[in-house]
């Protein structure tokens, strides 16, 4: 902790317990949060590694800011605050882009997204109206857009909020309810993986525009020039194609990134 | 058993640290739950009239309220203070409480109010005589009270405050629902790779009866030194 | 400190909503806790070696380990279980939360109960049970006549410490999709980031578990009466 600020030493001191963001001369670092239980972009190795595509992009965007990205991984829920009262620079946690959010955050859109349901195998995925689904259940992880939205929409179905995706899936693997709503790419992997004798991706999309503009990275608001630097990295993979290629090693399919 | 050993794909590391920063979190709020305590129980039997209800209040709320409203009052809550502080000191910095000190100390606050109750029977199990002797001595209250009535009182609150590190060893898995990567917490993260629900939750079951075990053998060492000089020479 | 009440007024409705349901919890837990803790006392006691060593592992595995573990085990470890309880019956018990989470509370607060209700019998003395053999009672008259009302009379405070530690711990149940009032509590911050919504959550467990000890000393003066 070499810092020249006075104010830092002498809290250092006072609380040993609280963390101190060292301004390293050489190369600085970044801390980041994500989610951790979010399948393939990001998960936790048993070694205590935090591996995925989220974390692919970020340190893409660290190379490119020469910074060294520094890891955490944490309930989705307190992502959000934890931008806000600087635990981390930043959160690469595919957040959906909402007006509600933008409120008390910035928001930077790195890919374009889309919402769907997963459901049993031999149920029509045609149509997701909340008619469809009354007196069914249905899942989500709470603090995300998918919650809002089936709290706004689905008075008719039994909901159910998950601490992560994770224990959405496995309530729907055990028949405990009828259907997952969630980001499309993230229930496209589980019906690839651990899902793919009982369920699949509706065909039918949502698209309501409270579930979002595309996934953004989280930044405390008016964290200049920060914000700045991270949206150039961004436009960069994107012109430069990075971006498809780390895709490309978790999804058969494309994605864009429209402003 | 490979799922739980230290091979390649084993998660048998990741739950070591796990258990490590189990016990850290509970060990890190010893000190101030120990030492609180003793304060609120010596402010439970103060003269002053504001001290005693300040003291009774204290110890009854935090034994009313859930630990865990304790732990998300306090992770988030402390975090916001440091903000709103150093906004007011006008200091540009992104301090934030660390997950395992905020759950260490808002299980402190709850020790703190438990061990209260446990200090203030100590406290009374040490007969009037002892406080008058040490008066006579010319010792002054503060004095008496570190060398004569607190390590006797520590002996006779032992097995109390034994019940009470194993309740708050238990209360330690409460923290993972903050995210520290403590042993619950690793557990659902090895849940979370492999699917194995049932092994797995049992498997964190036994590692915590582990713990508590080992904490009873330890104890009762304790309780059978502290109160060696009671026993008679055969 | 003045604090905003706005927070509390437009969330009264699922506040409540949250309170009834820990409300429920907390009872029917408390309820199946006292049918199983029946058995288990008698295990303890009992002078065959088996069925004190099965109820002393009970005890051992329920006191030992921490109640939201316990809770996951219940949970999602049964629904790994689904074809054999499905074969038995009970997987449309096991498949809600609700029934998961009575059962994990109610296997936990047995353990403490009995182990309670056990000290409180063995407290007693030994000449009561012979007196009673005297007079000519059997061992259940002698039980309910003689032993129970003075075992429930030394176990009473204590297990008004059990319900409190109950209503505490039923706030874990947001970790199973299950909102109670702490759950509910923990959505509204989430929405409003507004912290003065824990200090009312605080207000509101301490006037609950004050009214669960006022009952408790209520029970025990009418049972201290004579």
């Amino acid at each position: 902790m070499k810092s020249t600020n006075h104010y830092k030493a002498l809290f250092a001191v006072a609380s040993l317990s609280l963390s101190v963001s060292s301004a390293m001369a050489e190369q600085r670092t970044l801390k980041i949060g994500t989610d951790g239980l979010y399948p393939p972009f990001s998960v936790v190795d048993n070694s205590g590694k935090i591996t995925g595509l989220d974390i692919e992009i970020g340190d893409a965007i660290c190379a490119k800011l020469n910074a060294k990205c520094e890891w955490t991984a944490q309930d989705f829920e307190g992502l959000i605050p934890a931008v806000q009262n600087g635990r981390y620079d930043m959160v690469i946690a595919s957040h959906s882009i909402t007006a509600e959010r933008k409120k008390v955050v910035d928001m930077i859109k790195y890919y374009n997204n889309s919402a769907s349901f997963v459901i049993r195998k031999d149920s029509d995925g045609s149509d997701l109206s909340p008619a469809k689904f009354a007196g069914k259940a249905v899942g989500a992880q709470t603090g995300t857009v998918h919650a809002s939205y089936l709290e706004k929409n689905f008075s008719g179905a039994t909901l159910k909020f998950y601490p992560s995706q994770i224990e959405a899936y496995a309530d729907l693997s055990a028949g405990r309810i009828d259907a997952v709503m969630g980001d499309t790419p993230t229930l496209y992997t589980w019906v690839q993986g651990e899902g793919k004798d009982c369920c699949k991706v509706s065909e039918a999309k949502i698209t309501d525009p409270s579930v979002g503009d595309g996934a953004g990275i989280v930044i405390k608001k008016g964290n200049e020039p920060l914000h700045s630097e991270v949206q150039r990295a961004v436009d960069l993979m994107w012109s430069d194609g990075e971006f498809d290629t780390l895709w490309a090693k978790y999804f058969p399919f494309r994605i864009g990134n429209d402003k | 058993m490979e799922l739980v050993g230290f091979s390649a794909g084993g998660w048998g590391w990741s739950f070591l640290s796990g258990l490590v920063v189990t016990v850290e979190v509970a060990i890190l709020a010893l000190p101030l739950g120990l030492f609180f305590g003793l304060l609120i129980a010596l402010g439970r039997q103060s003269k002053s009239r504001l001290l005693r209800i300040a003291s009774i209040g204290y110890a009854n709320a935090f034994q009313a309220i859930p630990e865990l409203l304790t732990i998300f009052a306090i992770y988030h809550g402390c975090s916001h203070l440091i903000q709103l502080l150093m906004s007011g000191l006008d200091i540009q910095t992104s301090w934030t409480v660390p997950g395992v000190a905020a759950g260490s100390f808002a299980l402190s606050l709850v020790f703190a109010a438990y061990s209260s109750e446990i200090w203030l029977g100590a406290l009374a199990g040490i007969g009037r005589g002892q406080y008058e002797a040490a008066m006579s001595l010319g010792l002054s209250g503060i004095v008496s009270l570190r060398i004569v009535v607190l390590p006797q009182a520590f002996r006779l609150a032992l097995p109390g405050l034994g019940n009470l590190w194993i309740i708050l060893l238990k209360d330690t898995a409460l923290v993972s629902l903050i995210s520290v990567s403590e042993f619950m917490r690793e557990v659902n993260l090895a849940v979370a790779a492999t699917h194995r629900y049932f092994v797995l939750y049992l498997f964190a079951c036994l590692g915590y009866i582990v713990l508590t075990k080992i904490s009873e053998f330890v104890l009762e060492r304790l309780n059978l030194r502290a109160s060696r000089h009671l026993v008679r020479a055969a | 400190m003045i604090m905003d009440t706005s927070l509390v007024v437009d969330n009264a409705g699922r506040l409540y909503e949250g309170f009834k349901l820990t409300l429920a919890l907390v009872g029917l837990s408390a309820a199946c806790a006292a049918i199983v803790t029946v058995p288990l006392v008698l295990g303890l006691r009992s002078n065959a070696w088996a069925p004190r060593a099965v109820s002393g592992a009970y005890v051992t595995f329920f006191r030992g380990s921490p109640l939201l573990a316990q809770l996951f085990l219940i949970y999602y470890g049964s629904g790994q279980f689904r074809p054999l309880l499905e074969y038995l019956g009970v997987w449309w018990l096991f498949r809600d939360a609700f029934f998961c989470s009575v059962l994990a509370f109610a296997l936990n607060s047995a353990a403490y109960t009995a182990v309670l209700v056990k000290g409180a019998i063995d407290a007693l003395p030994e000449g009561q049970w012979e007196a009673a053999a005297a007079l000519g009672l059997g061992w259940f008259a002698t039980l309910r006549k003689v032993i129970l009302p003075q075992a429930i009379r030394v176990a009473l405070p204590g297990y008004g410490n059990e319900i409190v530690l109950l209503t505490k711990a039923s706030s874990i149940t947001m970790a199973v999709t299950l909102y109670e009032l702490l759950g509910v509590i923990k959505v509204i911050y989430s929405r409003t980031f507004d912290i003065t919504i824990y200090i009312w959550a605080a207000a509101i467990y301490i006037v609950i578990v004050s009214a669960i000890r006022l009952g408790f000393a209520l029970l025990e003066r009418s049972f201290f009466r004579w």
